[in-house]
């Protein structure tokens, strides 16, 4: 049965040789549509359609997506259904969507980059680790037999030859001369650094001699007559056939231009520099070919004086060079290749079984409150949607060493489910060692790829150090690391807030590069608000393709035995010691709350509150030292403050809800972070709250269901006068919450398949 | 109309770079297109910056005369030479290069003997080569170790320190006599001058020409030219912020030389009526009548990123394709998605950088703005801008683009959301305005009278605010960006008409200006 080929590209004389040839090796061969590509070498065409026995509605379907784009997980079944070979350009994003989600043979065609780049840099460790899950089904063809020489091992072991030929290759000779000057194509020039330099090098060198430069310039370069920009097929084939000649300047080792092979078509005179490609097609003796620019300056002389025997000598000797690009050589050994990748298809049906699905949930640092709660949903979550849906998939949960989780079982939840267990440990690694990893693992190119930071963090788990793993997925982006992470797998990281962004004291600036660094070399970083998303794309510079949102993952607390009708007359203020909790002006405003007759009496309590009780030693304590002195300060130096306010410290959950449960309401002043939870235990006891206003927690209250009464946070006066308001309504605005019932419906258990989803698209599996 | 031009620029200056410079450029292209002959008289070393200006503008040399110094005065030769010396220290890494190149080879060859005879040639072979790649580091720590026994010797005080200590204190006596002058300073201001000078001589020496337009007030000599001689006088900023030039290299000196062209000169052009009044009229007591005010002309950054229609229409796609470009181009400046605010703006005393950027971190810190801040002026500087983005933390929200060329800065104005302006004086109206907009990025902008001369009488006056309160500069930042397309729109109008104002037509206004000039210093008015 003939095999259908998604031919990804654009680009008219490739697509003009390489489609009508596989065509007539008896492939369908589908052509993209549209494309966003900066690239007027580039155009759209239907003509092949016909190829292909899809039906019509699947064919106007693919011709309205753009594949240069994110590929939705409909196309990819679309794609799955109907093709069996992908044929792509050098496109990250278009390379890990295939690699993650398409099920046939994906061939990333290559063409040579400029002397100092190799694919392998350009396609970095992670997502040439993907293409390598891809087995057998992943392949490398070069267009010229030397582009993979300088290309990792694993590139080259993959590399299938496959020659670029001309759709018309044989010789013409319609050129006739006469006119004295000769051609030089140079695109681009004022849009890419590369040509801008071709340009301003020829310029130098040859800018006095009579002369013409073709190509197209999306932006007009006015100020040089000779750039005559886009030609008509009419006009390149009279410049062709009655200027002096051709200058070809390129002297790079792994890529040709079309347009010298168009010339010698043509008969035209090319005089080229040696040392680039055309030497190694065998151009090393050829009379056109200069070794030197004033070599190339007295044979462009001679073409333009007309010297003919000179002429008729590189018109005579040039043509061995078109023999290459001719399809009568270039189509067997395209054949041999196709073969091979069929080959590869029909193997992978039989091992298919055998794929390694396995995902490694990481808890980065040893955390024991809201990250661990939230690990371990996502874990739980993950887990049971896989069982659900029977996908033969699974997943580990690591954590590192450490005594804490010795003391404590904190993981039995996990346990209880059969979620295999994992621990590991940091390992800092010089920078030399990670380039040796590298090196085993067959990913570095002839051209080292440069690494900045001194050190880096291996994750050793004693047994393969997450090699065995499809993915690793960090449910936060620890601070705690002193070096960014150094991770042959792809993986994600899970970023709750970027609270540096708006308190930067809360994130030392180590701490911070080394979060933005993770963040910027994971495959894809996974949000839980749209506010988070807003900073990741805007604070970190993420690219947006590349940030996740999924939902929250939250808990009601237990449900009481009673709802306690009569609350005391108290609130409660959930915090910890972090200068985002914005101590010293909920403070000034409390303070003023009881000096203009404020009943409520105020009951602080979380992570290191204790340490905010004036008198507290603060020598051991995990807390800013700075920071807590001066609110302890405030307590100290207020008789007010020292009267109503009641320090609790870091309470059992089960003492917690006790607590809550007759309050009157929750005061939640801090900003900033991903919002506060206690506002969600809050409306399970159905106790309304106050909370500073900023967008995670709007979000959250949002993707709840919970209204809140919202103040600004930075506004003494108005917190006071919301507290006052409080006070008096707080009944009214009890009644508002929404019954228990309707509220879990938004716990994390609800949120598994669209997470579960989330996960998947981004994995792939 | 016979029109000279004088361009008195020092050597350090390259035209095309400076926003003056380009301004010339555009006012030549349209004196040409009414046919005028142009004269531009500048010092030799001028040259080549003056053609590449001329080039860049297309402007058809053929119709241009000009007129300079014969040659470098030998003090810019000697200079220059060891300059240019200096830039080749690659040469130093080449050849270092190679001999690495050559001891990996020799190696391989010792790995390689098969006789002990060769293993032997090789090996010293390698051994020489090691030594020549050594000799650089054997010099220096020779040099050091020298240094290191001069100071032993100077602490243990042994009989030749006596020697050495006074050596050392005539060298320090002679280094502080030099630095409180200022040589280098003293020698180049002299030597520009009396370039000038010698320049002025050669213009009274040959063919008169109808008028002399002199661009800037920074050299009085134009003053000894014979004939009508018209100056643009575009501001006089330094005296404006005395403090906060005080830092600035040479500024006193400057500042003398702007007066005195000032007080000399008779005939002057502004940029805008304000400065008019103010700088020449009531300060400097120029007469009203010789003085005239002519507004910029359009700086259209799109003719930098549009994509060449016919191009863009040949491939059938309804892509935006300037925009895919300016895009693009933005990509190497960070996410090509990122949404900012922006300012394109060297850090100057009256440039009021500092006062955006408080505003930007309230908006940022307080206001949860999720935009970021692009600038374009030098943080690497030591500067106070610099040391606040580093202390408050803000060095992932404002971003510093310096030095970047015309096409990403038309880029930058293009993918920016907003483009502010909070400048406390300017010479007249900033041209940031015409350059967001002609790439379809609203302003807002500082409450001064440059502005509002403008912005009042086109009905804009609530897209203005005090530049002196960051308070109001958040407020107002805020207030745009809830409506940008809203602002635009507002702003279309304005910038329409702006546009009109292309350097042919701000060229014939200068013509008109010279010729009652002209007219009046014939009456001997």
């Amino acid at each position: 049965m003939a095999k259908r080929i998604l031919w990804l590209f654009n680009h008219t004389s490739l697509r003009k040789f390489e489609v009508p040839m596989l065509i007539s090796m008896g492939y369908e061969v589908y052509c993209p549509k549209k494309w966003n590509i900066f690239d007027f070498s580039a155009s759209i065409s239907y003509e092949y359609d016909s190829s292909l026995t899809i039906p019509q509605e699947v064919l106007d379907q693919l011709n309205n997506i753009n594949f240069y784009e994110c590929l939705s997980i409909d196309t990819i079944e679309v794609l799955n259904k109907y093709f069996d070979i992908a044929i792509c350009m050098l496109n990250i994003n278009m390379l890990e969507v295939l690699a993650k989600h398409f099920k046939g043979a994906i061939c990333l065609h290559a063409f040579g980059l400029e002397k100092s780049l190799t694919y392998t840099n350009y396609l970095g460790i992670r997502t040439l680790e993907m293409l390598m899950d891809c087995g057998n089904r992943f392949w490398f063809l070069p267009t010229y037999s030397n582009l993979q020489e300088i290309e990792c091992t694993f590139l080259q072991r993959r590399s299938l030859f496959v020659p670029i030929g001309l759709a018309d290759s044989t010789v013409k000779n319609t050129w006739i001369g006469g006119e004295k000057k000769f051609l030089f194509v140079s695109p681009k020039i004022k849009v890419n650094t590369y040509y801008n330099k071709v340009y301003n090098d020829f310029k130098k060198c040859f800018g006095d001699l009579p002369h013409i430069i073709a190509g197209a310039q999306p932006i007009p370069v006015n100020e040089d007559k000779n750039v005559k920009g886009f030609m008509s097929n009419d006009e390149y084939e009279y410049n062709m056939n009655h200027l002096a000649g051709m200058y070809y300047h390129s002297r790079e080792p792994y890529h040709l231009h079309y347009h010298p092979l168009e010339a010698i078509r043509q008969g035209m005179p090319l005089i080229f520099m040696g040392g680039g490609m055309l030497d190694y097609l065998g151009g090393v003796n050829l009379p056109g070919r200069a070794k030197t620019i004033n070599e190339a300056r007295k044979k462009l002389k001679g073409l333009l004086n007309g010297d003919t025997s000179f002429v008729k000598d590189v018109i005579e000797t040039q043509t061995v060079l078109l023999g290459w690009f001719k399809v009568s050589y270039c189509k067997p050994i395209w054949e041999q290749a196709m073969k091979k990748i069929e080959e590869s298809l029909s193997m992978y049906d039989i091992v298919k079984g055998s794929n390694n699905n396995r995902i490694a949930i990481i808890l980065p640092a040893p955390y024991t409150g809201g990250v661990l709660d939230y690990s371990i949903r996502f874990a739980l979550n993950i887990h049971n949607e896989i069982k659900r849906q029977g996908d033969a998939a699974e997943i580990i949960f690591a954590y590192p060493e450490n005594k804490i989780y010795k003391d404590k079982d904190y993981f039995s939840v996990l346990k209880k489910e059969n979620v295999q267990l994992r621990s590991f440990v940091y390992s800092e690694e010089p920078v030399s060692r990670v380039y040796k990893i590298m090196k085993i693992a067959g990913l570095e190119s002839r051209h080292r790829v440069n690494l900045p930071f001194p050190t880096y963090a291996v994750l050793k788990d004693g047994i393969s150090d997450f090699q065995d793993c499809k993915h690793l997925i960090f449910t936060a982006d620890a601070g705690n690391v002193i070096s960014p992470f150094f991770c042959l797998r792809p993986f994600s990281v899970v970023v709750h807030d970027y609270i540096q962004r708006y308190v930067p004291e809360s994130v030392s600036r180590e701490s911070n590069v080394i979060k933005l660094t993770n963040q910027k070399s994971a495959n894809s970083v996974f949000v839980t608000s749209r506010a988070t998303m807003e900073d990741a794309i805007q604070f970190a510079n993420l690219e947006s393709d590349k940030v996740v949102l999924t939902p929250l993952l939250l808990e009601l607390p237990e449900k009481p035995a009673y709802l306690s009708d009569c609350k005391e007359n108290y609130l409660l203020w959930p915090t910890n010691a972090a200068p985002h909790k914005n101590h010293l002006r909920a403070l000034r405003a409390l303070e003023q709350y009881y000096h203009n007759g404020g009943k409520f009496e105020c009951f602080i309590t979380g992570a290191n509150s204790k340490y905010l009780k004036p008198g507290m030693n603060l020598a051991q304590a995990p807390v800013s030292v700075e920071y807590v002195e001066k609110v302890q300060e405030f307590i100290q130096n207020s008789q007010e403050l020292k009267r109503h306010l009641h320090f609790q410290g870091d309470m059992m959950k089960n003492e917690f809800w006790k607590l809550l449960n007759n309050a009157k309401f929750v005061f939640h002043p801090g900003y900033g972070d991903n919002g506060s939870g206690s506002v969600i235990d809050a409306a399970g006891y159905g106790i309304p709250s106050l909370s500073s206003d900023y967008p995670a927690m709007r979000y959250l209250a949002d993707f709840f269901g919970i209204p809140i009464q919202y103040v600004d946070p930075f506004n003494v006066e108005m917190m006071e006068s919301a507290l006052f308001d409080m006070e008096k309504n707080c009944d009214i605005y009890a009644k508002k919450i929404p019954k228990r019932e309707k509220l879990v419906l938004n716990e994390y258990r609800k949120q598994a398949c669209k997470l579960y989803q989330c996960i998947k698209e981004t994995i792939g599996f | 109309m016979k029109i000279g031009i004088f361009l008195g620029y020092g050597p350090q200056v390259k035209l095309g770079k400076e926003g003056l410079g380009r301004y010339i450029g555009g006012l030549i292209k349209g004196f040409q297109e009414e046919n005028h002959n142009i004269t531009i008289a500048c010092p030799f070393w001028l040259l080549s910056t003056l053609n590449e200006l001329l080039d860049t503008f297309s402007a058809n040399k053929n119709n241009i005369t000009i007129i300079t110094t014969k040659d470098n005065p030998p003090l810019w030769k000697l200079y220059s030479f060891f300059k240019v010396r200096r830039k080749t220290s690659g040469l130093k890494h080449i050849v270092l290069s190679h001999i690495i190149l050559l001891i990996k080879r020799l190696l391989v060859k010792v790995s390689d003997a098969k006789s002990t005879f060769s293993f032997a040639i090789w090996s010293i072979l390698a051994l020489l080569a090691s030594i020549i790649f050594l000799l650089p580091s054997f010099l220096i720590i020779s040099v050091y170790a020298l240094i290191i026994l001069i100071k032993l010797a100077k602490s243990k005080k042994i009989p030749f320190n006596i020697k050495i200590n006074k050596i050392l204190e005539y060298i320090r006596y002679k280094y502080n006599f030099f630095y409180r002058m200022d040589v280098p300073l003293y020698l180049f201001s002299n030597m520009v001058d009396e370039v000038l000078k010698n320049l002025v001589g050669i213009i009274n020496k040959l063919e008169k020409q109808d008028v002399w337009f002199v661009p800037a007030i920074f050299w009085p000599q134009i003053n000894n030219i014979h004939g009508t001689v018209v100056i643009n006088a575009p501001d006089l900023v330094t005296q404006e912020f005395p403090y906060e030039f005080s830092n600035v290299y040479n500024a006193e000196n400057s500042t003398d030389k702007c007066r005195k062209t000032i007080l000399e000169g008779k005939f002057f052009i502004t940029y805008c009526e304000y400065l008019r009044k103010v700088l020449l009229v009531d300060q400097y007591s120029k007469d009203d009548k010789n003085t005239v005010a002519i507004n910029h002309a359009n700086n259209d950054m799109l003719t930098y990123i549009k994509v060449d229609d016919t191009l863009a229409n040949r491939v059938a796609s309804d892509n935006d394709w300037t925009d895919i470009f300016a895009r693009d181009l933005l990509q190497s400046c960070g996410s090509r998605n990122v949404k900012y605010i922006f300012y394109a703006s060297q850090v100057r005393p009256n440039k009021n950088m500092l006062n955006l950027i408080k505003a930007y971190e309230y908006l940022v810190r307080r206001k949860f703005c999720t935009y970021k801040l692009y600038i374009t002026a030098d943080l690497q500087k030591k500067t106070e801008i610099g040391s606040y983005i580093k202390e408050h933390r803000l060095e992932n929200d404002i971003i510093s683009l310096y030095n970047v060329p015309a096409q990403t800065l038309a880029a930058l104005y293009h993918c920016a959301d907003l483009v502010v302006n909070p400048t406390l004086y300017e010479g007249g109206f900033p041209f940031t305005f015409g350059e967001g907009m002609s790439v379809g990025t609203p302003s807002i902008m500082s409450d001064i009278p440059q502005v509002r001369e403008v912005l009042e009488p086109a009905g804009l006056e609530e897209i203005m605010f005090d530049p002196y309160d960051w308070r109001a500069i958040a407020d107002k930042i805020e207030w745009a960006l809830a409506d940008i397309d809203g602002l635009y729109r507002k702003e279309l109008p304005l910038y329409e008409e702006m546009a009109k104002r292309t350097y042919s037509v701000v060229a014939a206004d200068y013509v008109k200006a010279f010729e009652t000039f002209i007219e009046k210093d014939k009456r001997n008015e």
